[in-house]
C-alpha cells in the first residue's frame, strides 16, 4: 500500500517538474529578443574587448575542419577562414580559439554564447534563418552522392525508394534527398565518419551530403567515388547569434576583402585543389 | 524553456522511436537473461573449460564500452560475412553486453543458495541440469531480483546506444527531431520522459515482486 | 550390497579415510559411531559419491562407485539420503519436495508420483502437511518429510547422516520412530548418529570409527557392554558420564 503511495507521489513530482519547466517557457521567451535588439554590436564589442575570436568548427570533416589525431591540430578550409577573419576583425590571425561543434550542437552552442560564430559547413536555409543570422555565402557547395566504385548508382536519378541512403544527423541533406526521392530510406549517423564507416560496412548504398565533404572522403579511401552532378545548391554561410548584425557586417567585410585581394581563391585552391567557379 | 508543440508536432516520430526502444529492450531483456543464466552456470559447473569460457566472456565483455560491442556487430560482422541492420546489431550488442552483468548477478545468487540444496537434489538422482533448473535457480532468482532489476533498468537506458548505428530507437528520433526543430532542451526533456515511462514501472514492479517473494519464503 | 575395500580418501595432503574395509548386507542396519572428525560422515557420503574416494574399491549393488564411467544418476536413484539439516527445498510445498525427483529422474507420471508421495507421508505421519511449505513445519516434521522424500524413490538403500543432530530434544523421538519402523521392514540402512539408544535397539552391527579408520566392528550388545578397543571404551565412557 505504502509502495503504491510512493509511486504516485513520484509521478506527481514528475508532473510538477514538467509544469515548472513549462512555466519557465512562458516567462522567458526569445532570450535575444528585447535587450539585444538595442545593441546589435554587443557580440562584436565583446570579441574586441576579449581580443580573441571563439569559433565553432567541425573536427571530423576532411578538407573543412579535421583534427589531426597525431598533432592534435585542427585543419581545413573553415579553420583557415576563421584565422582570416581574426586578421580582418582583430588585426592578428592567431587570435582564434576553436571549439568543436557538430551538426547537432552548432545552433545550441551559438545561442548559449559558447561560440561567437560557427564556420562549420553550414548551409543557409530559411528554417535556420529563423534561429540564427548568416553572413554572405563563403563557400558554394552542392549535395551529391558517394558510392563504392562500380555501384549501379551513378547519380540521383538511380536512387529509388528501395535504396538505403546514409547521412549525418541534423543536416539539410536529409530533407533534400527525401524531397527528391519520396519514401527513400535514410539512416542518420552522429557524424560523417560514422556514416562513411556504415557505407564501408555495406549498411547502405550511398552516402549523401555536400560534395565538398564527399570529395574529402573519396580522398581518404580510393575505393569510393563521388557520382553524378550536384542536385542542390548548398550555399555555406557563417552563422552568428540572431540579431548581431554588427558582427555579420564585420564578417561580410572580411569576406569581401578576401575575395578582392585574391586570398580567398588561394584558400579555395589550397583545400579543394581547384579555383572556385565564378558565378 | 519547455515547448509542448514539439511533443505534438513530432508525436509520430517519438512513438516510432519509443516502440522500437521497447522492442529492442524486451528482446535484449529476455535474451540477456537466458544468455546470462547459461554463462553463470558455466562459471560454477566445476568443469574447467566451461568455467574458463564463462570467466573469459564476462571479463571481456563487461570491461569494454557497450559502444564498441555494438559497433563490432554493426561494422565488424560484415567483414566476417554477416550483415545485421542497425536495429539488429544494436539489440544483439545490448543483449551480449547486458548478459555479462546478468551472469555475475545470477552467479552471486546461485552461490548464496546453501550447498545442501544441490547435494539433496543430486543425491536423489536428478542430473546437474535438472537440479539447477528445479532446485537452485528458483531459489537464486529470489536473491537476484534487486541486482537484476538494476541491470534491466540500465539495459533500457543503454538501449540509446542503438542511435550510433542508426537503430531507429527513441534517442535516434530525438536527435532527428532536434535537428529539425532546433528546440534541443524540449526535445530531450520529452525524450527523457519517454524513458521514464519504461523505467519507473520497472523499478516499482521489482519492489512489489521482491516483497511478494520475501513473503512466500 | 555395499562393499568398501581398502578405501582411502585425501583432502589435499590430509588423509580423511584410511584403509576402510566394510561390508553391508542387504537388509542390514549398520550404525556408524565415533567422535566428531573421525570421518564417519565422509565415509557415508562416499557411498553415493557426494565425496570421491582417492583409492581402493567401493561397490554398491555390484556397481563400482569409484569408477568414472559409472552412471551416477542411476546409482543415486537407488540410494536415498537424509541429511542433518534436512535440506528440503524451501520454495516448494512438502508434496512437491517429494514428487520432484520421481517425476524428473524416474519419469514417473505426476499422478503416480503424487500417490506415492502421499503414501509415504502417511507412513511418516504427516499427510496433513502435504500442502504446507517446509518453513511452516517443525524440525522433526521437516526431517520426516526428508525421509519420505528419500523413500519416494523406492531405493534399496537409505543413508542417514546425523539425522537427529539438528533437532530439539523433544523431536528426536518422532524421527527415530520412523527410522525404527523402516528398519523393521527390512530396509538396508547405514546410519551415522550419536543416538546410542537407537544403535543399541535397532542396529544389526555397530561400526566405531576414529581418525579416519574403522577401529571396531561388533554387534551392538557386545560393543556397548564389552568394547575391545581402548578408544571405543574412552568414547563410550565420555558419553555415559556426559
Amino acid at each position: 500500500m505504502s509502495n503504491k503511495k510512493r509511486f504516485s507521489l513520484l509521478l506527481v513530482c514528475m508532473m510538477a517538474l514538467v509544469m515548472v519547466l513549462g512555466a519557465c517557457s512562458t516567462t522567458k521567451t526569445n532570450p535575444s529578443g528585447g535587450s539585444a535588439e538595442s545593441n546589435t554590436a554587443a557580440q562584436l564589442d565583446q570579441i574586441k574587448q576579449r581580443g580573441k575570436l571563439i569559433v565553432g568548427v567541425k573536427y571530423d570533416t576532411k578538407l573543412f575542419g579535421l583534427k589531426d589525431p597525431g598533432s592534435g591540430k585542427v585543419e581545413g578550409f573553415d579553420v583557415d577562414m576563421a584565422h582570416a577573419l581574426a586578421k580582418s576583425i582583430l588585426g592578428d590571425e592567431s587570435k582564434v580559439e576553436l571549439k568543436e561543434v557538430t551538426s547537432k550542437t552548432r545552433i545550441p552552442m551559438l545561442n548559449n554564447g559558447d561560440v561567437d560564430m560557427v564556420i562549420a559547413t553550414m548551409t543557409i536555409t530559411d528554417a535556420r534563418k529563423k534561429e540564427v543570422d548568416f553572413s554572405d555565402v563563403y563557400f558554394q557547395a552542392g549535395q551529391s552522392l558517394l558510392v563504392k566504385k562500380g555501384s549501379p548508382i551513378q547519380g540521383i536519378e538511380d536512387v529509388t525508394a528501395d535504396t538505403t541512403i546514409l547521412a549525418a544527423k541534423g543536416a539539410t541533406s536529409i530533407d533534400n534527398i527525401e524531397e527528391k526521392v519520396p519514401g527513400v530510406k535514410v539512416l542518420e549517423f552522429d557524424n560523417y565518419q560514422d556514416a562513411f564507416n556504415a557505407l564501408k560496412a555495406g549498411q547502405g548504398e550511398a552516402l549523401t551530403t555536400d560534395d565538398a565533404i564527399l570529395y574529402g572522403m573519396a580522398a581518404q579511401d580510393p575505393n569510393y567515388e563521388v557520382v553524378g552532378k550536384p542536385f542542390t545548391d548548398e550555399p555555406y554561410g557563417i552563422a552568428v547569434k540572431k540579431g548581431q548584425t554588427g558582427l555579420v557586417e564585420a564578417i561580410n567585410k572580411g569576406l569581401t576583402d578576401m575575395k578582392a585581394d585574391g586570398s580567398y581563391d588561394e584558400l579555395y585552391k589550397k583545400w579543394i585543389g581547384k579555383a572556385p567557379e565564378s558565378k | 524553456m519547455l515547448d509542448f508543440s514539439i511533443l505534438i508536432e513530432y508525436f509520430p516520430d517519438y512513438m516510432e522511436g519509443f516502440l522500437n526502444t521497447i522492442q529492442a529492450s524486451l528482446i535484449a531483456l529476455v535474451g540477456s537473461f537466458i544468455l546470462g543464466t547459461i554463462i553463470a552456470v558455466f562459471r560454477i559447473t566445476g568443469i574447467k573449460p566451461l568455467q574458463w569460457l564463462g570467466t573469459a566472456y564476462v571479463e571481456f565483455i563487461r570491461n569494454i564500452p557497450i559502444l564498441i560491442v555494438v559497433l563490432f556487430f554493426y561494422l565488424g560482422l560484415p567483414s566476417l560475412g554477416a550483415r545485421l541492420d542497425g536495429f539488429q546489431a544494436g539489440t544483439l550488442g545490448l543483449t551480449v553486453y547486458t548478459s555479462a552483468f546478468i551472469a555475475e548477478a545470477i552467479r552471486a545468487g546461485i552461490l548464496s543458495v546453501p550447498k545442501g540444496q544441490m547435494e539433496a537434489a543430486r543425491s536423489s538422482g536428478m542430473s546437474y541440469i535438472q537440479s539447477m533448473l528445479h532446485v537452485i535457480l528458483p531459489q537464486a532468482i529470489k536473491l537476484v531480483i534487486p541486482p537484476l532489476s538494476n541491470q534491466f533498468i540500465n539495459l533500457i537506458k543503454n538501449s540509446s546506444v542503438l542511435t550510433i548505428v542508426a537503430g531507429l530507437d527513441l534517442m535516434y528520433f530525438a536527435d532527428s527531431i532536434n535537428g529539425d526543430s532546433y528546440a534541443t532542451v524540449s526535445t530531450y526533456i520529452f525524450t527523457g520522459m519517454f524513458y521514464l515511462i519504461l523505467t519507473l514501472p520497472m523499478s516499482y514492479g521489482s519492489h512489489v515482486l521482491e516483497r511478494r517473494l520475501a513473503k512466500s519464503s | 550390497m555395499i562393499t568398501f575395500h581398502e578405501v582411502d580418501k585425501f583432502y589435499g595432503d590430509f588423509q580423511v579415510l584410511t584403509g576402510i574395509n566394510l561390508h553391508v548386507e542387504s537388509g542390514e542396519v549398520v550404525v556408524v559411531l565415533g567422535p566428531s572428525g573421525s570421518g564417519k560422515s565422509t565415509m557415508l557420503r562416499c557411498i553415493n559419491r557426494l565425496e570421491e574416494t582417492s583409492s581402493g574399491q567401493l561397490t554398491v549393488n555390484g556397481v563400482r562407485v569409484d569408477e568414472r564411467k559409472t552412471d551416477l544418476n542411476k546409482l543415486r536413484r537407488n540410494i536415498g539420503m537424509v541429511f542433518q539439516h534436512f535440506n528440503l527445498y524451501p520454495h516448494k510445498k512438502v508434496i512437491d519436495n517429494i514428487t520432484l525427483a520421481p517425476i524428473k529422474a524416474l519419469g514417473v507420471s505426476k499422478a503416480e508420483a503424487h500417490q506415492t508421495a502421499m503414501h509415504y507421508l502417511e507412513k511418516v505421519g504427516i499427510a496433513d502437511k502435504a500442502q504446507a511449505y517446509p518453513s511452516q513445519l517443525s524440525g522433526g516434521q521437516q526431517q520426516r518429510v526428508a525421509i519420505a522424500r528419500g523413500l519416494a524413490m523406492k531405493p534399496q538403500i537409505m543413508l542417514f547422516d546425523e539425522p537427529t543432530s539438528a533437532l530439539d530434544p523433544e523431536m528426536v523421538g518422532e524421527v527415530l520412530d520412523v527410522m525404527k519402523a523402516l528398519a523393521l521392514e527390512g530396509m538396508t540402512m547405514v546410519v551415522v548418529t550419536h543416538e546410542m539408544g537407537f544403535a543399541r535397539e535397532v542396529a544389526d552391527r555397530v561400526v566405531f570409527m576414529d581418525q579416519g579408520r574403522i577401529v571396531e566392528e561388533a554387534p551392538p550388545e557386545q560393543f556397548f557392554s564389552d568394547p575391545r578397543e581402548e578408544r571405543a571404551k574412552l568414547f563410550l565412557s565420555r558419553l555415559l558420564n556426559h
